[in-house]
């Protein structure tokens, strides 16, 4: 069985809805750990060189066990979401640098970020560039996958206590977007932050389905130079 | 027969649930609003012991005896439908539209007080497919009545059950989920019809949470954990 959530691009083509998702049996959750795990794969593979950019260098040293991460620095003020006009990314941004120097990412403007922008997802299955004041799209078009990745990000590591279902579920789906996408002009931020979320998606359900009793394919194996620090 | 009582639905296997069961009751609407169009899932009939889920609703309603308008719209707002509930003598509509439809001004309009039977605890299980979420988070399934207002989900609470989940939990969709709402429905409308009103409550803000359409990984980790548990 294929796991038919990533199969067509979903950032180039049309969105994903989940309407009425048919109930496929044990084989649909091995199918889609498999897809996981390959795309975990691919992603770790292309992020052997990080191209000097200095974002994507912080999220590994904060996925290798060094938190706060030294030199993410502190982080210029959020605005609250908004707020006045701002580009998608240019509000993930600082916000993701923010969680790498230690701050909390359900707290203040970044976690009202998270959640505005988990609802717009949810409800539009898009992200859009820009959002103005009421938090308004400035333009009907989508965001650059690093707004996407970011984003997911930002979910993983404010779920890093108990499993919260609604920002798994958002997660699940971003995720799906960001393994159907062709990420390879994306920068390599872009890239290390999908990583980091899918790995973090993948243990969440892994905790999940344990505590429901319910069996998945066992982990694959994590090269050596993925290994957490601690 | 409720004939102060209305049902606006299209063919469902709510719809059909809440026909048949609330026929065994004797309190089946005094009339029927039914709409042909709308989306298909999860409307199919599938045979089930719980209610008659193949009987079209349409027959059903007249075969309860209960006066029946069938509208053409696929949507629930739409102006024909709208006329169709202001119309209506009675006040109170059960509310049974097409899967994801949500009650918008037009209907809200009509002054009549639309009860509805939504599958999660309120206010901590809002929005959709709250049936899963609640099945993952809680082991069992929470019915809510309520009347619906302009807010998703926020009008007042008029009745609250817990049900076991079913043995089977891949008739969730097409059965379980249309029984247990069928089943508050009947208590609600039964005491309703004792007293002439429902017992309303507001909902607190605190702790409520909306929920959006579940991912399947999430649906099928809530269906597998059944076949890791006994049933009730």
């Amino acid at each position: 069985m294929m796991y038919a959530y990533t199969r067509t691009d979903l950032l180039q083509g049309e969105p994903q809805h989940y309407m009425y998702a048919a109930f496929e049996g044990p084989d649909f959750l091995e199918a889609y750990v498999r897809d996981r795990q390959a795309v975990i794969e691919r992603l770790r593979l292309g992020l052997m060189t990080l191209e000097g950019d200095e974002l994507a260098a912080q999220l590994l040293a904060w996925r290798l066990g060094r938190r706060p991460v030294a030199g993410a620095g502190a982080p210029r003020r959020l605005p609250q979401p908004g707020q006045w006009p701002v580009r998608t990314v240019e509000a993930l941004r600082p916000a993701v640098r923010a969680v790498l120097a230690g701050a909390d990412p359900a707290a203040g403007a970044i976690g009202a970020w998270t959640d505005a922008l988990l609802r717009k997802f949810e409800i539009a299955k898009r992200l859009r560039s820009g959002y103005g004041r009421g938090l308004r799209a400035l333009a009907m078009d989508t965001a650059e996958p690093e707004a996407y990745a970011l984003l997911a990000f930002l979910i993983a590591a404010g779920d890093r206590g108990a499993v919260g279902l609604r920002r798994l579920n958002a997660l699940l789906k971003l995720d799906d977007l960001l393994a159907s996408a062709d990420l390879k002009a994306a920068p390599p931020r872009a890239r290390m932050a999908a990583l980091l979320a899918m790995e973090r998606e993948l243990a969440l359900v892994r905790a999940l389905a344990a505590d429901k009793g319910v069996p998945l394919p066992p982990p694959a194996e994590t090269p050596e130079v993925w290994r957490d620090a601690g | 027969m409720l004939a102060e009582v209305a049902l606006l639905g299209a063919e469902t296997g709510r719809t059909r649930a809440y026909i048949d069961l609330l026929d065994r009751v004797g309190l089946a609407p005094g009339r029927c609003l039914l709409m042909r169009g709308g989306p298909a899932a999860p409307a199919r009939p599938a045979e089930t012991d719980l209610f008659d889920n193949l009987t079209p609703a349409a027959e059903a309603a007249r075969r309860a005896g209960i006066e029946t308008t069938e509208l053409e719209a696929a949507d629930i707002n739409a102006p024909e439908v709208v006329a169709q509930v202001a119309a209506l003598a009675q006040t109170v509509v059960l509310f049974s539209g097409p899967g994801g439809a949500i009650v918008r001004e037009g209907l809200f309009a009509t002054r009549k007080r639309f009860l509805h039977a939504h599958p999660g605890r309120l206010p901590e299980f809002r929005g959709s497919t709250t049936i899963y979420y609640g099945l993952l988070a809680e082991e069992r399934i929470t019915v809510t009545a309520l009347l619906l207002a302009p807010e998703i989900d926020g009008g007042p609470v008029v009745g609250q059950a817990a049900f076991p989940p079913p043995a089977d939990r891949t008739s969730i969709d097409l059965a379980y989920d249309p029984y247990v709402r069928a089943r508050l429905i009947a208590d609600v409308l039964g005491a309703y019809a004792r007293t002439g009103r429902f017992e309303e409550a507001a909902q607190p803000e605190a702790g409520a949470e909306t929920y959006h359409i579940v991912h399947p990984v999430l649906k099928h980790l809530a269906i597998l954990a059944g076949a890791a548990r006994p049933g009730p």
